[in-house]
């Protein structure tokens, strides 16, 4: 097999869809083979599209793009890069990654090796210790279409890898991936990289990137801005920080054109919620197994919790497996909890039960005191916000779509009205409410979710996976909005494998393994405490807690935030016990 | 093959639309699993072979029916095969309708639906007289049973009653189809070859 | 350490269908009587010796074969006008007796079919029947839809429902004839555009792996020993279906 020394391409212009405007103009690009570039972008600046023209034929032989000038060097030359554009693209749904046309993970792994279809050749010639360290050697005889999202995408990445393309593009596909495989994934890119491939990553953990990338490829408003290698990019403390670097830091300011006041600071948000007449000012608290219209207005911060004690529920057809097996704990009013826990814990199976879509099998719900009766009337106390927001967008326009859920809970014009505008404003749709929400990129469609979720003004919000897709600097702004919704009174429940934004976000920690709750407590009392089932969020609560030399008693989270920005945050070998977290210790001094 | 064969064919099935027909196939079977969710007294067992019409045209909508009644045979009512004459004409006539502009008016797709709710009772009729005596597990039976008891033959009892009822159902799948394509974006019907000339011609042109 | 799958020996693919096909023809073609009784009690009897899951067999029974017969029962042995031979006057019994004869005529060969094919999903890999598609002629692009159909088909019914739950937690039930009805658009449009989208997305992933429609690996060759072939395989089972009308 010839080997390639790199790609240049030149003149490079793709136009939007339905009018002139361009959407990615490159004068010149030259990718180097054997190197990892990490594409550094805000949300909606072409990254995609940039991934996309690369890494599938069909998008750069469209009429919608123009490139002037696209070659391959190879050993023995240069050759034309043409519609069979020698590249595979791994876009952010692992799911459409699956070619559907195997039974098993071992038939699609060895799918590309089939010349006609039915002639399968024997087992396949994959990795078997990255099959093993991607946690997929269990899977081999499952169906692809049946594992979970991370099992997906470690699947659609050892595909990729197994085809061998000289150009490897992944688009946010490691996202889904638990955190301790993350850094396997990227090791694994990077060795492949090494083998004389090109690999574009786009990916919003800069530190991963910054570790095992070559070349951070700067790009924003569709231009690129600059190719700088990442130890020359990714050194400030700034940048670990905030995710950005500094050259990016003010460009991250103009995401969109379409897009008005966002970051929306903190004290515009609280006169907006305070400006409004019946919406947001009291945390509206549905009255126990009536109508969900009527109200009882409680005071932020009060004494009511959410308990849950003893809830059982199994799916049907799973084997038996409960989903959740006797999980108790209790949720107070004006907090955010982050529910952590390793893949088929039963997080998501949790927060649907409190939403009442699922009925639990035995256990009981009360809020305040009184015992809840959630299952005819879901989202009467829990809002939720799936993690995928094509599941819940059908309607013409935003504005519709965000008042779907108020609508239905039978709230009050003007009570929908505020709920709206106030959803809209917090997640910065507010220039976007006449838009088709299935017209919208997919980052904004996971805002109009959200929105919807906040807009029916429940006590409770679940967000599921908030941060995935979305910049760092979306990142902060919700980080901002929740803290405000906090304030007044709500809260907010946090389902994310972002360990950084969860340990940011979260004043409260509730732990689960195995369908139960095992541990709940403070974020303070988590870090001293280090239970052993949520490995990913431990290993990086010990190294935070180790490296900042973290006490216990932290006075407000704005010390703590000072705290976090004063340190830095280094990828360094932390050795448990070496800063004073003792591995004996297993529970709040 | 002769090669402008082979080019004809390709240009009917691009790789977008054979990864569509999968998913009609798959919306055919599937929606049976929403009608008893919802327990509504319908079958809707083409929408998913209207929307290949719509999108691709009469071939592949023809293959996406022939494959759902193989498919479903195999996984869940083994006597579906024998309506591959009743699937082939839906996907032809739907297919033909939607390239006549059906779904760009709102009052063409009632008419097309209608009739071909007259055609496939047409189509079905011998398969249902002749292997299960007129007789199979769907509601139109009892209408069968009564124009029998009042001493019709039993071909003609089969065809009366399809014509009665199947009409009811392909209006309501192309009433179903019409409303859910109205709601996507045009830039994604834009990806299949018929997507936005059988929808929205007037709309701008998208590359 | 991931060890690699053996294969396992079956019964050639070509065999089990050219079973299938003379099992279900055979079904059609035997008048009714004694002897098509006898035929679908062995087909059922061998069936469950050879394979011990008799589920589905069962489920297709009850769902399917037994509210036919019942219903045949009743049309033809109560409502059907009947003039027995010997007086003119209807006897009920002889009624009904005719009733139990058309119905088990029917009913048995819709048992032949449904047995046979269960049998044969139940003993034949996908993967096999993939090959058998190809090694009967069937194109490849045709193999390939076939094939990716009968996988979609779970990940669509566990789509439908996560998007239920999802429209459920904002409060979206169907209350009476028409909220029923308004509940098809917030779950059918959901669902059409992921599907839709996932299409597009995984178009890329068949050009890919050289999936290109109907050309390279998909490219149709149809030659004129694949139409003979194609052809004999359609009379026999097309013919039996034929000939049992014309029988009727």
């Amino acid at each position: 097999m010839r080997r390639m020394l790199g790609l240049s391409i030149s003149n490079v212009e793709f136009l939007s869809a339905e009018d002139d405007r361009v959407l990615l103009s490159l004068d010149s690009l030259e990718l180097a083979a054997g190197s990892v570039y990490g594409v550094v972008a805000p949300n909606l600046s072409g990254r995609s599209i940039l991934l996309r023209l690369l890494g599938d034929a069909a998008l750069a032989g469209s009429p919608r793009s123009r490139i002037g000038e696209k070659r391959i060097a190879w050993e023995s030359g240069t050759s034309p890069l043409g519609a069979d554009a020698p590249g595979i693209y791994l876009g952010p749904c692992p799911q459409d990654s699956v070619s559907t046309l195997t039974a098993t993970v071992e038939e699609e792994l060895a799918l590309h090796r089939k010349a006609r279809y039915g002639d399968i050749a024997g087992p396949f010639s994959a990795n078997t210790d990255l099959v093993d360290a991607l946690m997929l050697s269990a899977c081999l005889k499952q169906d692809p279409l049946c594992l979970s999202g991370g099992q997906t995408a470690a699947l659609a990445l050892l595909c990729a890898l197994e085809m061998k393309r000289p150009i490897l593009c992944v688009d946010e596909t490691l996202a889904h991936l638990d955190v301790s495989l993350r850094p396997v994934a990227w090791r694994a890119v990077r060795e492949f990289a090494r083998a004389g491939h090109i690999c574009l990553m786009a990916d919003n953990e800069y530190d991963l990137m910054a570790e095992y990338a070559d070349y951070a490829i700067i790009l924003d408003g569709g231009q690129v801005k600059g190719i700088h290698r990442v130890d020359q990019a990714f050194n400030s403390v700034e940048a670990k920080l905030r995710g950005t670097i500094p050259s990016v830091t003010s460009l991250t300011a103009s995401i969109c054109p379409q897009l008005e006041a966002l970051p929306v600071r903190y004290e515009q948000m609280v006169s907006l919620l305070r400006a409004s007449p019946n919406g947001f000012r009291k945390s509206r608290v549905p009255e126990i197994g009536n109508d969900a219209r009527k109200t009882q207005d409680i005071a932020p911060g009060g004494e009511s919790s959410l308990v849950f004690d003893g809830l059982c529920f199994t799916y049907p057809g799973s084997d038996g497996r409960p989903a959740l097996a006797e999980a108790s704990a209790a949720l107070p009013l004006g907090h955010t909890t982050g529910l952590i826990g390793s893949i088929g814990a039963g997080k998501s199976t949790l927060c649907k039960t409190l939403n009442g879509v699922l009925r639990a099998q035995r256990g009981g719900i009360t809020f305040g005191g009184k015992p809840v009766a959630p299952f005819g009337h879901p989202g009467q106390l829990v809002a939720y916000s799936f993690q995928n927001p094509d599941d819940q967008l059908f309607q013409d326009t935003v504005e519709k779509e965000v008042a779907f859920g108020p609508r239905c809970l039978g709230l009050t014009p003007s009570e929908i009205s505020a709920g709206v505008s106030i959803a809209c404003d917090l997640f910065g749709l507010a220039s976007l409410k006449r838009a088709h929400p299935l017209d919208l990129p997919f980052v904004l469609r996971k805002r109009v979710a959200m929105a919807a979720a906040v807009a029916m003004q429940r006590p409770f919000t679940v967000l599921d996976e908030p941060t995935v897709t979305q910049d760092q600097s979306f990142r902060a702004h919700l980080l901002d909005v929740i803290e405000c919704l906090t304030g007044q009174g709500r809260s907010l429940i946090l389902i994310s494998h972002d360990a950084e934004f969860a340990f940011e976000a979260c004043d409260r920690i509730l732990v689960m393994s195995q369908g139960r709750c095992c541990w709940s407590g403070t974020r303070e009392e988590f870090c001293a405490g280090r239970p052993d089932e949520a490995e990913g969020f431990v290993n990086l609560a010990v190294r935070l807690s180790g490296e900042l030399d973290f006490s216990p008693v932290c006075p407000t989270r704005q010390a703590l935030t000072d705290r976090l920005r004063s340190q830095r945050f280094g990828r360094s070998s932390f050795q448990p016990g070496e800063h004073g977290c003792d591995s004996g210790d297993d529970g709040p001094p | 093959m002769n090669c402008e064969a082979k080019g004809w064919l390709a240009k009917q099935f691009p790789p977008a639309v054979l990864t569509l027909m999968p998913i009609g196939v798959a919306l055919n079977l599937a929606i049976g699993t929403l009608v008893q969710i919802i327990k509504l007294p319908v079958f809707l067992d083409s929408v998913g072979t209207v929307i290949v019409a719509v999108l691709s045209g009469p071939l592949p909508a023809i293959l996406t029916a022939v494959v759902t009644v193989l498919v479903g045979g195999l996984l869940t009512n083994p006597v579906l095969p024998w309506f591959v004459g009743t699937a082939i004409a839906i996907g032809w006539f739907s297919g033909f309708c939607a390239n006549r502009g059906a779904f760009r008016r709102v009052w063409l797709w009632g008419l097309c639906g209608v009739a071909m709710g007259v055609i496939a009772a047409v189509v079905s009729a011998p398969v249902v007289v002749y292997l299960f005596a007129g007789i199979t597990q769907s509601g139109s039976s009892l209408v069968v049973a009564y124009l029998m008891a009042a001493g019709k033959t039993v071909l003609n009892s089969v065809l009366l009653a399809g014509i009665a009822c199947d009409p009811v159902d392909k209006l309501l799948t192309f009433l179903i189809v019409w409303a859910l394509l109205r709601g996507l974006p045009v830039k994604l019907l834009a990806q299949f070859p018929r997507g936005v000339l059988n929808t929205r011609p007037s709309a701008p042109a998208i590359r | 350490m991931t060890t690699m799958s053996q294969p396992r020996r079956h019964l050639d693919v070509r065999t089990k269908m050219w079973l299938w096909a003379c099992c279900v023809s055979s079904g059609l073609l035997l008048p009714s009587g004694w002897m098509l009784w006898a035929y679908a009690g062995a087909v059922i009897g061998v069936s469950s010796l050879v394979f011990d899951r008799l589920r589905p067999l069962l489920r297709f029974a009850i769902r399917i074969v037994l509210p036919t017969f019942v219903m045949l029962v009743v049309v033809y042995g109560f409502l059907v006008p009947y003039e027995s031979a010997a007086n003119h006057q209807s006897d009920w019994m002889e009624r009904f007796f005719l009733g139990v004869f058309v119905a088990s005529a029917i009913g048995a060969r819709l048992l032949v079919i449904g047995t046979a094919t269960i049998v044969f999903v139940s003993v034949t890999p996908q993967l096999q029947i993939a090959s058998g598609l190809r090694a009967m002629r069937v194109p490849v692009p045709v193999v390939a839809v076939f094939v990716s159909s009968f996988n979609m088909y779970g990940s669509v019914v566990r789509k439908i429902r996560q998007i239920v739950d999802a429209q459920r937690s904002r409060g979206l039930s169907g209350r009476g004839l028409r909220g029923r009805v308004r509940m098809y658009i917030p779950i059918l449009r959901p669902l059409l555009f992921s599907m839709l989208t996932s299409a597009v997305e995984r178009a890329s992933v068949w050009r890919t792996r050289n999936y290109l429609g109907m050309v390279g690996s998909t490219e149709l060759e149809i030659g004129f020993y694949d139409t003979i072939v194609a052809t004999l395989g359609a009379l026999l089972v097309g013919g039996a279906g034929v000939a049992r009308c014309v029988g009727c």
